[in-house]
């Protein structure tokens, strides 16, 4: 018998939102949403945690500026995030020493399960999961053991990426979907096909090229118009 | 302190068993604790009697059974031990307390691929109950 699973409720029982980015194909911007997503919140001074789930290949720590082989989570009775820019920050990096990690589906579902289980996060207004691209292990573990999930979809405007989250929306996970942010909008083009998805918009964000200036450094990443769009999106999450 | 976690977890699920069956005694309950993940038996023997303790679960027989880490390797089909893999001592924290770490830093020894599948010794796991 494995004795994580049910402890995972119990580790995340004072956290009152979790909020998992997801999409369908990579390179969306998950990541990038995410983080800044979980900095505006503390900049709201709402105690808010990251987790990066996207196990095989995190890179949240890029966007924070957080050098993993330097930082190390405190160890009490489990494990605690590291606090950085006012938010509780928990990455397989840190184990990894931010090198990438070969893994089968069995190995990404041990993972997602040991995390969980020996995270302590204590009480947060908001729990924010980056995730892997697609609808796979991760994803799946997420709606099985984190019951009032909330899936925020991050799409590009190509049909490529809205036609995965049409397909999202056909799938059990399709009514964990809380909205979409629609992201690297050009001259703010909306698919139509987004329409056919059901889903809530809750931002349209242009193709910003410089804000790759911004990765590393959360106060700058903070002053774009990237990050008010961001806000934008957590206004209707949070109303 | 990690154990702690790791028996919170153990207990966590006993007593869930339990509480469906309306029973708060074990008359043996053996957890399997794998090589890889080099938990300390002492530490984690001690939070879990402590923890069944405070939810006043008696267990009559607590056995902790070492299991031996074997892998395979996807790649060339050949079977290794732990210590056949080579893994840097520095890297050793980081695997307890996520044991699939290994895979930064384990090749095969044979082909030198990281597609190595843990067959048994990963980590901690309820072996056996009996009410």
């Amino acid at each position: 018998m494995d004795p994580r699973p049910l402890i995972i409720s119990e580790r995340l029982k004072e956290v009152k939102r979790v909020l998992a980015v997801v999409s369908g194909k990579g390179g969306v911007g998950k990541t990038l949403v995410a983080s800044t997503m979980a900095l505006a919140l503390a900049e709201r001074r709402m105690p808010v945690g990251l987790l990066d789930l996207d196990v095989t290949n995190p890179s949240c720590h890029v966007v924070l500026g957080v050098e993993p082989s330097k930082e190390t989570p405190p160890e009490d009775m489990g494990v605690l995030p590291v606090s950085v820019h006012g938010l509780k920050f928990m990455s397989l990096a840190f184990y990894t020493r931010g090198e990438a990690l070969p893994l089968r589906g069995a190995g990404v579902d041990d993972v997602f399960k040991e995390l969980l289980a020996i995270t302590r996060w204590g009480m947060l207004e908001a729990l924010i999961l980056d995730t892997p691209p697609g609808f796979g292990d991760v994803i799946l573990d997420i709606a099985n053991y984190i019951p009032g999930v909330g899936f925020i979809a991050v799409t590009t405007p190509s049909r490529l990426s809205v036609e995965s989250l049409r397909r999202l929306a056909k799938t059990h996970l399709g009514g964990r979907v809380v909205g979409v942010i629609v992201n690297m909008a050009w001259k703010g083009y909306i698919p139509e096909d987004l329409g056919k998805t059901g889903f809530k918009l809750l931002t349209i964000i242009p193709y910003y090229p410089d804000l790759e200036a911004c990765l590393g450094n959360p106060g700058m990443l903070l002053k774009t118009e990237f990050a008010k769009k961001i806000d934008e999106a957590l206004n209707l999450l949070l109303k | 302190m990690h154990e702690w976690a790791l028996a919170e977890a153990i207990v966590e699920a006993v007593c869930g068993y339990l509480s469906k069956r309306g029973v708060n005694r074990v008359a043996s309950l053996k957890v399997a604790v794998g090589e890889l993940q080099s938990v300390d038996e002492g530490i984690l023997r001690f939070a879990v009697e402590e923890l069944f303790k405070g939810r006043g679960v008696e267990v009559s027989s607590l056995v902790f059974e070492k299991e031996p880490a074997v892998f395979r390797c996807n790649s060339c089909g050949r079977t290794w031990r732990l210590e056949d893999l080579g893994i840097p001592e520095d890297a050793r924290e980081a695997i307890h307390f996520i044991p699939e770490v290994f895979h930064v830093f384990a090749r095969c020894p044979h082909c030198g691929s990281q597609d190595l599948e843990i067959i048994q010794g990963r980590g901690v796991y309820i072996g056996s109950l009996e009410l």
